[in-house]
């Protein structure tokens, strides 16, 4: 399964994510360190989790650190 | 160093040891600026001098508003050594919280920092305030600096009083007395954690949190040792920054922010100074741990607390930790685990968590009920958690009842739900915990009104009308809409059955 950068950060502007934090984001870096907090984050797994009928186990979670590293994840996991 | 049995002031215990044994060795450090012992006491006794200019009397609550810096340690240092009731609370509550808070300890003086614009609003003539920033040189020099000097306090006499989220959604006061940050200090922090003069002590957590008290303020002083703190948000890179800065080797925090800084770095491994990493606030995934050691080498002790034992009384030691387990008993606390009726229950049965030490709160600030359905005779509290031991070591299963807790921080279901219900398209509503990354977070379960469709576009709506009235910590991760919820038969809504 193709995944976009683009889906993701449609992904994310659904769950109220800034519109512009979500333009900035540089799909290599850490999201951790681009202004995705706390809150952002698990509701985006959990999003990620229904939008690609997929689970993301604790350990995993943990290792999705950038939104490459979820493009990898769920084109692996399809 | 001081003595936890004796009936001293908390403020002259803390501080007139390292008076005496090393006054210009530096207490803090904070945005830069470099605060010794004697520059700490002096500005408590000028804080203790104003108030008495001020008219405060001894017992009367003083109101702190202020980030993390020596300036928020001065003043509640300062409040005690005067006999009065330093109450420090958030700086991110909301305005109705503070109004609330104010009313309910019937505070009468404000100290609040210019970065807390709500804070401000509570000033009225009959109310005295001052506003400070973060620095503490040159603060209050108008001030006589005072001998520090205090009488002993009665044994029953306040010091401060914490504000935590009560099951009613409004915050309840917990007072300790005078000696209750001095058992924590010597029961976990010396005994469990064995800090030493020359550590440098950072938490994540903050001051005005009773893990960030006993961590920045409490243990720091009780051992003669320094504290790093950190006036804003602990974002990840900063903290990062700071540890490799000032390379504490000592840091507290909460597994969510442990997650957020193996989160924020790409490489490999991470090459930190500390010699031990706390955590507490919320149970510690074994995935955090097991990461965190992968990532830098240093295993996490995790441990419990509440405000109402004014820090942690269950918690791994370095050498004894086992992953996924709160740890066992702190020296000086019983605990016991019971069933619905009461009765001890077996090893390897879960039973509701009871816990009994010298650093308990008295009771709760205005709350006879709550105090006497929680405050035991036997001097045992009832905590609301459901644990299980095995061996010794407790095992975390749960909530006795619907409160839960994200970030460290308690929530009320009820006080989401309220906002939740002020939507247009919402009829009703119930909030529980489900479980994201290893970590408890609050999940909206929705009924909509007949004319109102459940499609992506409502759910954003939802989630930016929540953004806007809630804290960040209280916001649901994840939205169920329903046609229905679990309710008894007199119509009362079952949280329990919507956990995932």
């Amino acid at each position: 399964m193709a995944v976009t950068v683009a889906e993701l950060k449609e992904l994310m502007l659904q769950i109220g994510m800034d519109k512009g934090l979500v333009a900035e984001l540089d799909p290599d870096s850490p999201l951790a360190t681009q202004g995705v907090d706390s809150v952002d984050c698990p509701a985006f797994a959990v999003a990620l989790e229904g939008k690609y009928n997929l689970t993301i186990s604790d350990s995993d979670s943990l290792r999705l650190k950038t939104l490459n590293d979820f493009i990898a994840f769920v084109e692996r996991a399809a | 160093m001081p003595t936890a049995s004796l009936p001293e002031n908390l403020a002259v215990a803390l501080l007139a040891p390292n008076l005496a044994r090393h006054p210009d060795k530096t207490a803090y450090i904070c945005n830069g600026e470099s605060v010794s012992y004697q520059q700490l006491a002096d500005s408590a006794c000028r804080f203790a001098s104003l108030l008495q200019q001020s008219g405060i009397a001894a017992g009367d609550r003083v109101l702190l508003i202020l980030p993390d810096s020596p300036v928020f340690v001065a003043a509640f240092l300062g409040a005690v050594l005067h006999g009065a009731v330093a109450v420090p609370v958030s700086t991110a509550l909301t305005a109705d919280d503070y109004h609330y808070i104010l009313q309910d300890s019937d505070a009468r003086f404000l100290l609040y920092s210019s970065v807390v614009p709500l804070a401000a609003e509570l000033a009225s003539p009959a109310l005295p305030d001052l506003v400070c920033t973060e620095t503490l040189t040159g603060w209050l020099e108008q001030y006589p600096s005072a001998e520090l000097a205090a009488p002993a306090p009665a044994a029953d006499d306040l010091a401060f009083m914490l504000y935590t989220s009560g099951s009613t959604g409004k915050p309840k006061g917990v007072p300790h007395r005078h000696r209750d940050l001095l058992v924590a200090a010597e029961q976990y922090g010396t005994k469990v954690l064995g800090i030493r003069p020359d550590d440098l002590l950072f938490s994540a957590s903050k001051l005005f949190f009773a893990y960030g008290l006993g961590n920045s303020l409490a243990f720091p002083l009780y051992s003669g040792a320094t504290a790093l703190l950190h006036p804003g948000k602990p974002l990840p890179e900063e903290l990062l920054a700071l540890i490799a800065q000032y390379r504490p080797t000592l840091l507290f925090s909460v597994p969510t922010v442990y997650a957020q800084i193996i989160l924020s770095t790409a490489r490999p491994q991470l090459h930190l100074p500390m010699r031990l990493c706390i955590s507490a606030g919320e149970g510690l995934p074994s995935a955090v741990f097991d990461e965190w050691q992968r990532l830098t080498g240093l295993d996490i002790l995790d441990g419990i607390g509440t405000t109402e034992l004014t820090h942690i009384f269950i918690s791994n030691q370095s050498g004894r930790i086992r992953s996924g387990s709160a740890g066992q008993a702190v020296p000086g606390y019983r605990i016991r685990l019971v069933d619905d009726e009461g009765n001890p229950v077996q090893s390897g049965t879960p039973g509701h968590l009871q816990v009994q030490g010298d650093s308990t709160a008295p009771w709760y600030w205005n709350l006879p009920e709550k105090t006497a359905a929680t405050m035991l005779a036997d001097g045992f509290i009832k905590t609301g958690d459901v644990f299980l031991e095995q061996e010794g070591y407790y095992y975390h299963r749960g909530r006795s009842d619907d409160m839960l807790k994200a970030g460290g921080q308690w929530i009320s279901p009820i006080q989401v739900e309220e906002v939740l219900r002020t939507h247009p398209a919402v009829a009703d509503c119930a909030v529980a915990a489900c479980q994201v990354m290893g970590l408890m977070r609050p999940a909206a379960h929705l009924m909509l009104k007949p004319d109102c469709v459940a499609d992506p576009a409502l759910e954003r709506d939802i989630r930016r009308f929540m953004a806007s009235r809630l804290q960040d910590y209280m916001l649901p991760v994840r939205y169920f809409f329903v046609e229905d919820l679990p309710r008894t038969a007199t119509g009362k809504v079952q949280r329990f059955k919507l956990k995932r």
